[in-house]
Order: structure tokens, then sequence, then C-alpha cells
């Protein structure tokens, strides 16, 4: 584990926590002497590899493994087992000397004093980082000209709106230049307009200063705009490891065609009748999804049927004003690897939306 | 490290004075608090003038020794009377995710505006109450110090059972009150094995009665048994909490610093 290209190594990592065993009946809830404990695997074997100044989106479903990731590779919990090396230090050994070179942004716990305004945060931080006044100060005021803070910096923070103090949580999170940014749901609960800029600032950390993003996420929003790498894990273990866009090419199995004509369609017998004589049924994997006055939309399986095939014979047989072609978003994607790794589809088999395969790591 | 405490008690000071209304009229509500206290005692001794060979002056030394060390140690260092509730609740995060020895970090967490109202009680007690002479304030600092040192110890050994109990914020209050009441008597009112309890599983002795005897009449042997003890159970509880903080299992609850 010393391959200096990598920041974060881990391998065959897991985690475990024991818990009492839930008594059945109420004798067994009063019987004090009652010790069985149960283990809940948190973390089934992970191994996983990020380079320097890379930013990777780290996602899954609640309770898939994600915050214990992020918990073990910054040195709060220690695992049950396996290896991990982040920035070339054992994070549960060398908590101390970790914790100088990375930051951590925690969506739902703020670092940020609630009754005092975010500059004394920062300079708390300053002391705590030990960092030095003259560099502190000119850090400082870097990021508060960059993330556009200064109207607001001498405000106390239960004052600020949540986007407002998330440009503070991770402009303190930056303050001593680490090498690792870790943010963990960083624009939960923001609107459109914060999630942007939040955004922006992200990526523009990366770029500037080649610090390494780690992020996990429930938006799929964070993942397309911030990182070109995505790992999802499920149930405790790696279900995909590639790029952001092979996630979204090689898992979209649907396309949505969305017609409009000149003439008025007439019945739905009628209709289906004539996609029938096309071949456009759904047996090939071309299903009806609205019909109305002038408008037409499909849902296409394209393992079935070739988009070209479809587009011509709609084309061939209808008088058409305006077509649109639209992938599904990347967040019905995600939604499909999560509900297909956690067997909750499984009897849909062959009519799962996006025709979704059962997939190794390394299969997509 | 003494820059970033210092750093610690600055915020959190500022912190707790962000309020100032509330900041003073909890100050002097504990004052008038611990003055009613002593008022019982006064009543108690104008009826029976020595217990056990304890008089009212030596009452009063007791009480503004017992909340200066009360003030220093919840006052200054208030979040080790949460403890159990932070290690129960998985917030440890926060002092896990910076570089600092995460027990030190807890404890300068927050600053307790009543518990200050006992650090500020106890000296004006003595200044209007006793005749006290240099060497008996200089012995009255020492022994206040210590003995906060003790209620801390203890708070945190108290407070550490959660990391092998789960939830034990019932046991631990339980215990840290056990701990309060009897260091508010005069510990030599009792004898035998329950003295021996006093040194030990609930060392009040610590905090009440060596303190006292190091302001009402100082001796070496005294302020050895003290410095020992303190450094005993200070020792034990920072051992305590370490090796509990293996077994931490972290939690997802929002929470804000305040």
């Amino acid at each position: 584990m010393t391959n200096q290209n990598y920041v974060i190594r881990t391998e065959a990592l897991t985690k475990s926590f024991r818990r009492p065993q839930k008594a059945t009946t109420l004798v067994d809830r009063l019987n004090p002497f009652r010790s069985s404990m149960e283990e809940m695997v948190a973390l089934k074997p992970l191994s996983l590899e990020v380079k320097r100044g890379e930013s990777l989106a780290f996602i899954g479903p609640n309770g898939a493994g994600k915050s214990t990731t992020i918990k073990i590779l910054t040195g709060i919990l220690h695992p049950t087992s396996g290896e991990a090396s982040v920035l070339g230090l054992v994070p549960w050994r060398d908590r101390v000397k970790l914790a100088y070179r990375i930051g951590s942004v925690f969506g739902q716990k703020s670092q940020l004093w609630l009754h005092l305004p975010p500059v004394d945060t920062f300079e708390l931080l300053s002391r705590v980082y030990e960092l030095n006044r003259a560099k502190f100060q000119a850090r400082r005021d870097e990021l508060i000209r960059l993330f556009e803070i200064d109207d607001y910096k001498n405000v106390p923070v239960r004052k600020l709106s949540l986007g407002q103090r998330m440009r503070c949580e991770i402009a303190a999170s930056l303050l001593h230049e680490p090498e690792i940014l870790f943010l963990d749901e960083p624009t939960i609960g923001l609107d459109p307009v914060a999630k942007a800029s939040i955004r922006d600032l992200i990526r523009r950390a990366n770029q500037e200063t080649g610090v390494t993003v780690f992020l996990t996420s429930h938006d799929a929003g964070d993942i397309e705009s911030l990182c070109k790498r995505t790992v999802i894990i499920n149930q405790g273990t790696s279900v995909f490891d590639g790029s952001t866009n092979s996630l979204r090419r090689d898992w979209l199995k649907r396309k949505e065609i969305d017609l409009k004509l000149r003439r008025e369609i007439g019945s739905e017998s009628e209709l289906r009748l004539r996609l029938n004589e096309l071949g456009l049924g759904e047996a090939n994997g071309v299903q009806l999804i609205k019909a109305k006055g002038y408008g037409l939309k499909f849902a296409v399986e394209t393992e079935k049927m070739g988009m070209d095939r479809v587009v011509g014979g709609l084309l061939s047989a209808y008088d058409v004003e305006d077509i649109v072609i639209a992938a599904a978003p990347l967040e019905e994607i995600i939604a499909t690897i999560y509900r297909d790794r956690s067997g909750r589809d499984r009897e849909e088999g062959q009519n799962r939306p996006l025709g979704a395969r059962e997939t190794e790591r390394g299969d997509l | 490290m003494l820059r970033f405490l210092a750093a610690m008690m600055r915020t959190g000071f500022a912190s707790a004075i962000e309020y100032r209304s509330s900041f003073f009229t909890q100050v002097f509500g504990m004052m008038i608090n611990d003055s009613l206290w002593v008022t019982f005692w006064m009543l108690y001794f104008q009826k029976f003038p020595v217990l056990n060979g304890w008089e009212k002056e030596d009452l009063f030394v007791l009480w503004a020794v017992i909340t200066f060390s009360f003030g220093i140690a919840f006052g200054l260092f208030a979040q080790a009377l949460r403890l159990s509730e932070l290690i129960a609740q998985g917030q440890l995060d926060y002092y896990l995710a910076l570089p600092k020895n995460v027990l030190l970090h807890i404890l300068v967490g927050q600053i307790r505006p009543a518990n200050l109202g006992d650090l500020f009680f106890g000296p004006t007690l003595l200044f209007f109450f006793v005749d006290m002479t240099p060497e008996k304030w200089w012995w009255f600092l020492v022994g206040g110090v210590l003995g906060g040192l003790v209620y801390l110890a203890f708070f945190v050994m108290a407070g550490s059972l959660a990391f092998y109990m789960g939830s034990s914020e019932g046991i631990s209050s339980g215990i840290g009150n056990a701990l309060i009441h009897f260091s508010t008597y005069p510990t030599r009112i009792f004898d035998g094995w329950t003295r021996v309890v006093l040194f030990t599983l609930i060392p009040a002795g610590f905090i009440a009665e060596v303190p006292v005897e190091l302001v009402r009449r100082f001796q070496w042997g005294d302020l050895g048994i003290l410095v020992v003890g303190t450094a005993a159970f200070s020792s034990f509880a920072w051992f305590l909490f370490h090796r509990g903080l293996r077994r931490y299992e972290s939690g997802n609850l929002i929470v804000m610093r305040s």
C-alpha cells in the first residue's frame, strides 16, 4: 500500500456491530441474564482505490454502508477486519496525523458553532489545526472571497439559511488545505440554486487546488456534475465501480420517445392495431405510455429493438411535427441498481423498467 | 495544546454569553441557590454549634471548596455532564474527525453559565464569612482545582460506562449525583466502611474533606493524599475512556455545535 498515486486504498475492509438479539417474549425481555448477541454486518469485504485529485461518488441506498466506510477512512471507527491506507496512514491508528491532512463535511453534522458567526469557528479551527497566523488569515480571506460569504461572515450561524451555512461548512473544511475532502450529503435539503452553487464550489476546489473529493449523496445531480467516477455499494458490498458516463451508457436500456403529430390520433384500438402491423408491440419491447390528442409517448427497451427501427417505423406511419428522444434520468438508473441488488425486484425479471441485468462488479 | 484549550474556552465563553441576560440570570440564580443551602446550615449551627469537631466556619469552607470545585469541573468543562449521552447517541464523530485528543476536546467543548455561578460563589463566601490569610487562599485554590479534577474524573468514568453498556445515562447520572450529595456533607460525620467508600467508590472525601483540611490547618500529608488520589482517579478515568473509545459505534443524529 505504498503507491503514491493512490491516496485511498482499502483491502477486504469489513465492519460488523454486535447488538443484543431482539427478545421475542416479555419474559425474555425482562430476563436480566439474557445475553444473546447478534452480529450486524455493516460492511462486507470492500476493496477500493482512489487516485490523487480524483472526484469519486460513493453512493448507495440508506444503510448500504457508505457512512460506515467514510467513518473508517477518517479514523472515526475501527474496522472489524481488513486493511486501509489513507495518504499512507492507517486511519484508526494514525487518526490525529491523518486529521491534519483531510477535511470532512457531514451535511447533517455541523462543525460551526450555532450561536457564533462563522469567522469565530474559522478562528477556532485555525487553533485546532495549529495554522500559521499569516497563512491562516490569507487562506481565510481567500475562502471568504471564493465562497462569497463576506456579507454574512459575522452573522451568528443560527440566523443563516441552510445554503449559506453549507458554504461556510465547506469553507471551514478547506481552511487547513486538506489533501482529501470527504463530503457526506453536502447538498441535503438545499434548493436548486444553492445546490448548483455548492457543486460549483466543490468542483472549483477539486480543479483549482487538486483536492481529492470523496462524495456521498442521494442526489444524482451532485454525482453527474461533480464526479467522473462512481462506486455504488449496497448491503455492504460494492456493486458498481466505473465512470459516471459508463454508468449512464451501460445501464441505460430504456429510452422514451415523445411524438407530436400533425393530425389527431384516432381510437386507441386502431392505434394499437397499426403499431402491431409495424411490429412495434410490447412483445418487441415497445410500450405505449400515452396517447392523447396529437401526442404519443413510447418507452423502448433498446435491447429488444433498436431505436433506428422504432423511429423509422413511426416516421413512415405518421405525419410527425416534432420528436423528442430522452434517456432515463441517472436517478432512475441508480434506483434500478439499488433494487437489483437488494433483490426487491427479482420477481419482475425481464420486465424491469430499464432492462437492467444481474451484474457483478466490473461487468458493466 | 494550551493555545487550543484557551481558544476552546474563549469560543465556549463567547457562545455562552451570546444571550447575555440568560447568562447572567443563570450565574446569579446558581449563586442564590447555593446561598440558600448555606443558610440552612447556618440555621443548623445556631441549634448545634459543633458537629464532630466542625463549626460553622468549617462548613463555610466546605461549601466554598465544593462549589468552587464543581464550578471548575462543570462550569468550564460542562460536557463531562453529557458524556454518556454523547457516547450513546454516537455524537463523538465531530471530535474524532479533528486532530486533538478526543476527551480533552469534549470536556472543553461547552461552558455552563449556571455552574460558573458555583465557581464565583465559593470565593465570595470565603471573602465575606471566613477569616482568610493569603496562605489559606492559596490552599483553597489548590484544593479546589484538585477537587474539581476528582469531580471531572469521576464523571468521565461514569460517562464512559456508555461505551460498555450502551445507554447508561440513568446510571451515570445516578452515581454522579451520589458523589455530589456525599460531597456536600462533612465526610467526618461518617466512619468505618462508609469512610472507605468515600475515598474509593464514591470519592467525596477527596473533594469535601481533604481540600477543606488544607484550608483549615495545612499539612503536607493531606496534600500528598489529595495529589495521589487525584492522579489515580484521573489516570483511571483517562484509561477507561480511551479503552472504551475503541468500542464507539457512531450514529446519525443531526447535530449542531452550541
